[in-house]
């Protein structure tokens, strides 16, 4: 017998010749039977295709310093003082630094607005400032009377080309449309000589160029010496942490396919428990026979990466026009970080590998003669795992419990993301326990249901893995419906409906008092700038505000508006909105029932707690419902009735008797007018309404822009029905094939195809319905402990979207099921030939 | 001659009571280098559990099992599958040829696993083929080869390095007569090399190959076949003639 090494020196376990035996084996293998394993790689491909197209789209759409810095390294912003020490500074930082880009910057009055616009005078073709302009039609200005328009500000103006536009006082043909690349939100007028009234400029430089000091730091210190001049160096850029977030996240994603991976490589394993029987009785150790699963599951890795990466930068190259608008700035398609793609590969490849490893470690510990025989390795008892699932639940809450903190908006990282790993891994210990629950619960079912729920409690191991990944799916959708929920409620669905509009008198919280005749005359304008809207309602609202005026900064007389306000601590209280007049009219709109108005009350509102009633301070241009401060002396009580109201903010939903107004020394201010039209407003129609508000003096406030978070509950719940069937489909499948033998045993003893239908939709439906109990309550584990520190967005629970997915689910999976099954095996005598 | 398998009251029992099953009961067996014995009996009787314990697939539950000197119970299970490698080859009734590996291959599969050079093992299992007049298979993946071809491979890889025993569990069990009687002669023929082989048939034609007979019932060996005086079969010469 010929050999390199006497058999005495060999390693045990045949050193590198075994292990290239091993993987000769199991690629072959692979060649032989990739068809079986075609769905684990069908997932695995379009998983990492997500992943490394996620982690493209997040690494170009994180946006850069450029839309701040340009090209420069270094922005100061000057506080204008006035002409001489301007230039003085400015002449000062170009000492410094050599060539500067100077930035003028003036806010002008929108007309008919409440908005402003952002006049620039900014060099296009400026050394550093070059790259936050960018010509998309026309040209640059370059004379006084023009001026180049982002796209929004045109259309605030309703301008094109050739167009005038009033900028504060100032009128100015549009000759270009403008945008800032590195931030298409960046909304201004760029013209090329300084505006009236500069509020802020800045000037952007670079240290390396021109520098006269030596060291930047030492720059610093000069800089801050300029007078009032606020400088600020270049951050690192975000895009590489923001991918690599991307990434980690990612590689929870991958967790949930792993567990489906696992399934696949569980069934398998099982298919080749006999022919790892016959490589151990010719003598391969147990390493040997797991390497056979750990190279499979490798190999199904790399498979998945490489088309996965090819498809997913195929579809990055097709989509990266897409993805401006929402990025919010313009994307470079071919940059694309190749560390990450190689990571997101390299992540591919561990996830099947380790997927496999454990069908590979059970596989390898079936005792030789059992193998042989083909008999699948006895389920173990759930007890233990069960208990180990509640120790990674309790892990889990803790970890997100002490990691998240959704008052103060902070999450620590690595706490927030060992207590999903935690949840998830407990969702996958708990499911044989589920499993052997449900089918015992069936032991009184019919033949094809019993005989499907004890085929999922017989091979636990692949059932258990599908089940977390479904559940995992599926708690990930109930999360973010949850979420979004709550997030709704807690933003009182906006301020306005999008057919509601608000016209003002004078400015947004500081309501002017006019005249008596005054009112008369604004109703007119109100109802010219109703014409064109088809309004169903235009009702007058009157606020409380003091008795006595105030003076504001700028010169105006108010009087301070009365409202609502909450105490924060001894010394503080946040306001909750202005009170309105009770009239009855505007009670009515409220929806207010008379059978609500408690007598004697003085105050009516939806609002809960101590609240008092304040009217002594202006703050003029601030939001009052999100200031907090010093405590109000409080100098009479009020009786609060409880009321339902809109949720929407900028609706009247407090309101205050004229009986308490007089009590309280207050009086009847008309504010504005509130129209509601019966069909939602349209861009044009506010645009008209905004002229015609601007030339009568009036403001009018619209719905603010709104994330759909209905849209989201609803994506959410039928992304994850969706991708809960999808992983039905692939590991009921699994499941099926395997019992190939069974059914042609079930068949031969005069089974219908309505017994076959109904063994797959009770897998199916079982599976699904286990996967929503165990992924609504992980959901709410994870997301109580999240919010632990504020459980009020829980409160409210998506209770519609929760059924479809507890009743509907199950329902579709088994019918699909039901649907897709049925048909008679080819061949009912003959099995598979080893 | 001293005895190669050594095989001392062992006893296998499966399950646990009341339902257990005892599928062998205290049995002694020794088995030489060079000499093939046959275990007969009726199906049940516990001779498949006999060969498995013998080849180390599975563990007795007392007794002991001595191969080549070295006693089961005090290996590793790696020490075990390095017996498997090295001194045991087993044939089995229904082949358990690799499927994705060619006859060669697979006949080369216990030498590489032990470390053996590709090159080297190749060799070898080309030789082992050779023996059995199976080279021209070596190419050739199970699935395109014959019952009885397939069982040559098989023999091929049992016999390949520097194997001692030789356990056969019905190898002719899917053959004809006609292979049948040809594997038994392979059989003989490894044995006349020294190795000692184990075969358990029920077909007493086949077994009249063997140098001895065990017939074992309910898990007990209740009779056998004395022991030859010499190397050649006490059976070969009278009752079996051959071409």
């Amino acid at each position: 017998m010929a050999s390199e090494r006497p058999p005495g020196e060999r390693s045990a376990n045949g050193g590198v010749p075994a292990r290239r035996a091993i993987a000769r084996w199991a690629w072959r293998l692979f060649r032989r039977e990739w068809r079986q394993q075609v769905l684990v790689l069908a997932l695995l491909t379009f998983a990492i295709a997500a992943v490394i197209f996620g982690a493209t789209a997040a690494y170009n759409m994180i946006p850069s310093n450029n839309a701040d810095f340009g090209t420069a390294d270094v922005r100061v912003q000057l506080t204008v003082s006035d002409p001489a020490t301007l230039r003085h500074d400015i002449a000062t930082l170009t000492k410094m630094f050599g060539t500067v880009d100077v930035i003028e910057r003036a806010n002008v009055p929108l007309p008919g607005s409440v908005d402003t616009v952002e006049v620039r005078d900014q060099n296009p073709h400026g050394r550093y400032g070059a790259a936050m302009v960018a010509l998309r039609a026309g040209r640059y200005p370059d004379r006084s009377g023009e001026v180049a328009v982002t796209d929004h500000v045109a259309d605030l103006f309703r301008a094109s080309l050739g167009h005038a536009v009033d900028l504060g006082g100032v009128r100015r043909t549009v000759v270009g449309i403008v945008e800032n690349p590195a931030d298409l939100n960046d909304e201004f007028a760029l013209v090329s000589t300084p505006p009236a009234r500069i509020s802020t400029v800045t000037v952007l430089a670079h240290t390396s160029a021109g520098t006269r000091h030596g060291d930047a730091g030492r720059q610093c210190d000069i800089c801050r010496s300029v007078g009032g001049g606020r400088f600020e160096y270049r951050g690192a850029t975000e895009r590489t942490a923001g991918a690599a977030l991307v990434l980690g996240m990612s590689t929870v994603a991958l967790l949930l396919v792993g567990l489906v991976a696992t399934a696949g490589f569980v069934a398998v394993a099982q298919r080749r428990t006999r022919q790892l029987g016959m490589l151990a009785a010719i003598g391969a150790t147990a390493r040997h026979l797991r390497l056979v699963m750990l190279i499979n599951g490798a190999v199904v890795g790399v498979v998945s990466a490489a088309i996965g990466a090819g498809v997913a930068l195929v579809a990055w190259l097709g989509s990266a026009a897409w993805l401006e608008t929402p990025a919010g700035h313009r994307i470079e398609r071919f940059d694309v970080p190749w560390w990450l793609i190689a990571a997101g590969m390299l992540l591919a490849v561990a996830t099947a590998t380790a997927a496999a490893w454990w069908p590979a470690r059970t596989t390898a510990r079936v005792p030789i003669t059992d193998a042989l025989s083909a008999r699948p390795p006895i389920a173990k008892s759930t007890r233990r795992p069960a208990a180990v699932a509640a120790l990674f639940a309790l892990v889990g809450f803790v970890c997100l419990a002490t990691g998240v903190d959704t008052k103060q908006d902070h999450a620590n990282l690595p706490l927030l993301l060992a207590g999903v790993v935690a949840i998830v891994l407990a969702v996958l210990l708990i499911g044989p326990l589920a499993i052997r629950t449900l089918a015992a619960a069936g032991s009184r079912l019919p033949i094809a249901a019993r005989l499907a729920l004890r085929d999922l409690s017989r091979y636990r191991a692949r059932s258990a893995s599908a089940l977390a990944a479904i559940g995992v799916g599926l708690g990930i959708a109930v999360a973010i419906i949850v979420i979004a929920t709550g997030a709704e409620h807690a933003a009182a669905e906006g301020n306005l409906s999008n057919r509601q509009l608000v016209v003002r008198a004078g400015a947004r919280f500081a309501p002017t008092p006019p005249a008596a005749a005054d009112v008369a005359a604004r109703r007119n304008d109100v109802d010219r700038i109703t014409r064109a809207l088809d309004p169903k309602t235009v009702l007058r609202l009157d606020v409380a505000a003091s008795s006595a005026t105030e003076q504001l900064d700028d010169g105006t007389v108010v009087r301070p508006p009365a409202e609502l306000v909450r105490p924060i601590d001894a010394h503080t209280v946040r306001g909750q909105g202005p009170l309105y007049v009770a009239t009855p009219e505007l009670l009515a709109y409220a929806g207010v029932k008379s059978s609500e108005i408690v007598p004697n009350a003085d105050v009516l509102t939806a609002q809960r707690g101590t609240l008092y009633v304040g009217a002594g301070k202006v703050f003029a241009g601030t939001a009052p419902g999100k200031s907090a401060r010093p405590a109000p002396r409080v100098t009479a009580s009020i009786r609060v009735a409880h009321i339902e109201t809109s949720g929407y903010s900028s609706v009247p939903r407090s309101f205050i008797t004229r009986e308490a107004m007089r009590r309280l020394g207050l009086t009847q201010v008309t504010m504005g007018w509130l129209v509601e039209t019966t069909k939602p407003l349209t861009n044009a129609q506010l645009a008209a309404a905004r002229d015609v508000a601007a030339h009568a003096g009036l403001t009018i406030e619209a719905r603010d822009t709104q994330r759909g978070l209905g849209t989201t509950r609803t994506v959410a719940t039928l992304a994850g029905m969706l991708l809960a069937l999808a992983i039905l489909a692939m590991t009921v499948g699994l499941i099926r094939s395997e019992s190939g033998r069974d059914l042609r045993t079930l068949t031969a003893t005069g089974a219908t195809s309505n017994t076959r239908r109904m063994i797959t939709a009770v897998t199916a439906g079982a599976l699904a319905l286990l996967g929503v109990l165990l992924g609504a309550l992980a959901a709410y584990l994870a997301l109580v402990a999240g919010y632990l520190s504020d459980l009020d967005p829980l409160k409210h629970v998506p209770l519609s979207h929760l059924t479809v997915m507890l009743i509907g689910l199950p329902l579709l999976a088994a019918a699909a099921g039901w649907v897709v099954s049925g048909r008679e095996p080819s061949a009912v005598a003959r099995t598979a030939l080893d | 001659m001293s005895s190669l398998l050594e095989m001392r009251q062992v006893s296998k029992v499966y399950g646990e009571e009341p339902f257990e099953v005892h599928a062998l009961r205290a049995v002694d067996l020794s088995v030489r280098a060079g000499e093939l014995v046959a275990i007969m009996g009726p199906s049940g009787s516990g001779q498949s559990t006999l060969l498995t314990i013998a080849g180390s697939l599975e563990e007795s539950s007392s007794g002991e099992v001595v191969v080549d000197g070295s006693v089961f119970s005090s290996m590793s299970r790696n020490d075990r599958a390095r017996m498997r490698r090295r001194t045991i080859g087993y044939v089995f009734q229904d082949f358990n040829l690799l499927a994705g590996l060619n006859a060669v291959e697979n006949v080369a599969l216990p030498l590489e696993l032990d470390g053996v050079g590709i090159k080297s093992a190749h060799a070898a299992g080309l030789e082992a083929l050779g023996k059995l007049d199976a080279a021209e298979l070596a190419d050739r993946f199970p699935d395109e080869l014959s019952g009885g071809e397939r069982q040559r491979v098989a023999i091929a890889r049992a016999i390949v390095g520097d194997r001692r025993l030789l356990l056969a569990d019905e190898p002719t069990g899917a053959l004809d007569s006609i292979n049948g009687e040809a594997v038994m002669r392979l059989l003989r023929a490894a044995c006349k090399n020294g190795v000692a082989g184990v075969v358990v048939t029920h077909d007493a034609q086949l077994a009249s190959w063997a140098d001895r007979v065990v017939f074992l019932r309910d898990g007990h060996v209740v009779d056998q076949t004395a022991p030859p005086p010499g190397p050649e079969s006490l059976l070969e010469p009278s009752r079996s003639p051959r071409p």
